[in-house]
């Protein structure tokens, strides 16, 4: 077996859970549904991320009952295993899209201006490989070096975007329509629970289930108040029907501060940071769903696995500039329900253990 | 694993970054943006260049002004990029100026439609309306003695927008004011001292320039102060200083400004206002109440024969009276320059019903209750503080 999933605190945990928290949180797909209704995505978000951590939570105390270390615990030897595990591969892929559409988007319309996607993308793929394939251990201990440098950035632009904020860009304060508060926190579920869903497929790495479950929590947590403080700054900086039509809205928070004070233009070096994190948070999910897949499938390397999945991901990106609107539109429609495929297997392997199924056979190779 | 290194290795070789590499001195760095009509095409965009020497001491940074006419901003760009020596870099620029005859029939909307990334453009250009010609007004803000960018930023952005007589405004607020219903963009205005003026909309006798007082005589041979006022993004009336102070006060951006008042004799009185704290707006249906909290120093010796309370009566009275004129000046043309949709968006629960409604309809109805209160802070009588 060479799943590379290697060895981790809870620090590096955390640091892993709390970046692709805060990208994920950050750079939704589709800015048009995020900020459809107004405001609105600050509180959504927030009951979101309740949400995924109740959830979160649940599945740990199942594994503690159990014994178990990481999700895959729960599939035990159930023949129905891949049918559960396909729609949690294809939402941890998804989710690696996301940082890196943004990626693509931002580098492309605001650094190299003149460049072609492809151009771009040959430049990230081999960069995503090479994360990927080195495994859990590498991407979690990169995390924690890199979760302090982010977190000063962010402080930074939030502070210095101060002078420009003001209160009355949050209203109307969209509490009318209840129905469409739950439709848009049901499609914000997705983004808040693919990070800890993908530290419970690897939980295998850390010392312990508790420490999985701090770590979780510190890392979810601490990634969600990243992520509120900015949307809220967001919020205060561009009106929504301003933000709904940005292509990358962190962005654009960096590059509005007016001052005459060149060494206060931290954008590029700010955007250096935050593209590291979107690289990082995706080669997190992409090496998750790889483990999820070769547990699930039997499959004894990860690297072969690791380089196709890589490979999927930004293809699938390149689609989206390279071929019609449609593809766009598909896309946009499988992030709005993705929550089904990353939510709903969850309480139905949640279920089966509880009426003792799924017991895991400790000579297979996915235990 | 050696041939897996190998094979990143080769994929990597092609991903050299100095491929297609630019020394800096071929550059030249767009300082300042200006829009007005064309004779030929719909557009003559004007650019303000920063051109960097070779590094001998007979050629130091100059800065050139060059113009082209186009139909969009690229098409400018790109013609005089291929006249040009130096290829035009956008990473700089600071300042976008808008021609008044552009402004006044909103002609500039098509044009700024451009994408500002592709152009490596910040949204946060300070915006300006002007009232001669764009080349005019950038050849005066250069100086012989100073031509150094952070001369030209000081003298048009700060010293203007820190004395409360300009109203400073990036590009993506005028865009917010101009597609949205929070308010009606108010944008600085400038003109070349020796140019025309146009008439305070709000009934004053003062020039548009410099809080109504003379037309400046500096260096810098283009003035700055008043504001333009929008309806949307069509220009319909232009402020001077005092004027500008009094609605940038409704709308929260004021922080001290001097203010001329005229006493029951007649004679001048300057006199020095600092904001204490936010205003309130209360809006109800179709009538609004504002107060305004601010703190007086006056300065002037006509004044000592008023005591303290009556002095404080008297200001309040007559910024009362003076904001009144304003917002009916604004009403008038049609423009929420103060700001009161912002207070509008509050009522409402959906952002649909907001983007639904016609806030600039119930605007012209709407009937403002303006209340100062002042606190002096000392008088000529008493030095000491009150």
């Amino acid at each position: 077996m060479n799943l590379r999933i290697g060895a981790f605190g809870r620090q590096e945990a955390a640091s892993a859970v709390w970046i692709a928290t805060f990208t994920s949180g950050c750079f939704a797909f589709d800015n048009h549904a995020q900020f459809a209704d107004g405001n609105a995505a600050c509180l959504t978000y927030a009951g979101a991320a309740l949400l995924s951590l109740l959830l979160f939570e649940a599945v740990v105390a199942v594994l503690r009952r159990r014994r178990g270390r990481d999700l895959l615990r729960l599939f035990g030897n159930a023949k129905w295993k891949s049918v559960l595990a396909l729609p949690l591969f294809f939402s941890l892929l998804l989710a690696a899209m996301q940082p890196l559409q943004l990626f693509l988007v931002t580098v492309t319309e605001y650094i190299f201006v003149e460049a072609r996607q492809v151009s771009i993308c040959m430049v990230l793929l081999p960069c995503l490989l090479l994360l990927t394939a080195l495994g859990a251990e590498t991407l979690v201990r990169t995390s924690r070096l890199l979760l302090p440098l982010l977190l000063v950035s962010v402080a930074a632009t939030l502070l210095l975007a101060v002078s420009q904020y003001r209160t009355y860009r949050l209203f109307p304060i969209p509490l009318g329509s209840a129905k469409k508060l739950v439709a848009e926190g049901a499609g914000t579920l997705f983004r808040t629970f693919s990070p800890l869903l993908a530290l419970l497929c690897i939980g295998e790495g850390s010392q312990n289930v508790r420490a999985m479950q701090s770590a979780g929590r510190i890392g979810a947590l601490g990634g969600m108040l990243t992520t509120g403080l900015l949307l809220l700054g967001l919020g205060l900086s561009f009106s929504y029907v301003q933000l709904r039509e940005m292509p990358s809205p962190f962005f654009r928070l960096l590059i509005e501060v007016r001052t005459e004070n060149p060494t206060m233009r931290l954008d590029r070096a700010t955007l250096f940071l935050w593209m590291s994190a979107a690289m990082l948070s995706s080669a997190f999910y992409l090496y998750a769903a790889c483990v999820l897949l070769a547990k699930t499938c039997g499959i004894a390397d990860i690297r072969p696995l690791a380089i196709c999945v890589s490979a999927l991901a930004v293809t699938l990106i390149l689609v989206l500039y390279y071929d019609s609107d449609t593809t766009v539109a598909i896309l946009r429609g499988l992030y709005r329900f993705a929550w089904i495929a990353a939510i709903v297997p969850i309480p139905l392997l949640l279920l089966g253990n509880r009426k003792g199924g799924g017991e895991c056979d400790l000579s297979a190779s996915h235990c | 694993m050696r041939s897996f290194r190998v094979a990143l290795l080769i994929l990597l070789l092609p991903l050299c970054g100095c491929m297609h590499a630019k020394s800096l001195d071929s550059y030249a760095y767009v300082l300042n943006i200006g829009v007005e009509r064309g004779t030929t095409m719909p557009y003559l965009v004007t650019f303000l260049v920063s051109v960097p020497g070779d590094g001998t001491e007979n050629t130091k940074i100059s800065n050139r002004v060059i113009t082209a006419e186009a139909r969009t901003f690229s098409e400018a760009v790109n013609t005089l990029n291929a006249a040009y020596p130096s290829r035009l870099t956008f990473s700089r620029a600071s300042l976008l100026v808008l021609h008044e005859n552009l402004a006044e029939t909103g002609a500039q909307t098509p044009f700024l439609d451009f994408s500002f990334g592709k152009e490596d453009l910040w949204q946060n250009l300070r915006v300006m309306v002007v009232n001669g010609s764009v080349r005019e007004i950038f050849e005066g803000w250069l100086s012989e003695s100073d031509p150094s960018l952070r001369k030209i930023k000081t003298a048009v952005g700060e010293l203007t927008v820190q004395s409360g007589l300009a109203a400073d405004v990036g590009y993506s607020e005028y865009l917010e004011g101009v597609t949205e219903q929070y308010g009606d963009p108010l944008l600085a205005y400038a003109g070349v001292n020796e140019y025309g003026l146009t008439p305070d909309s709000a009934g004053g006798s003062a020039y548009p320039y410099l809080g109504g007082s003379l037309l400046v005589e500096s260096i810098l041979h283009t003035s700055t102060a008043g504001s333009a006022v929008f309806d949307g993004d069509r220009m319909v009336s232009v402020l001077d200083g005092q004027h500008t102070m009094e609605v940038l006060m409704v709308k929260d951006v004021f922080r001290r400004g001097e203010l001329l008042f005229t006493l029951p004799d007649g004679s001048p009185m300057s006199v020095t206002l600092y904001r204490m704290r936010a205003p309130k707006i209360r809006l109800n249906g179709s009538a609004a109440q504002v107060e305004l909290y601010l703190e007086a120093d006056p300065t002037e010796p006509q004044i000592l024969s008023m005591d303290s309370e009556t002095l404080r009566q008297y200001l309040e009275q007559q910024l009362s009276g003076e904001l009144a004129a304003v917002f009916a000046a604004l009403q008038r043309v049609g423009s929420d320059a103060m700001g009161f949709g912002r207070c509008a968006a509050r009522a409402f629960r959906t952002a649909e019903a907001w983007e639904a409604y016609d806030w600039k309809a119930d605007y012209q109805r709407l009937s403002v209750t303006f209340s100062v209160s002042v606190k002096l802070a000392h008088h000529p009588q008493n030095p000491g503080l009150e």
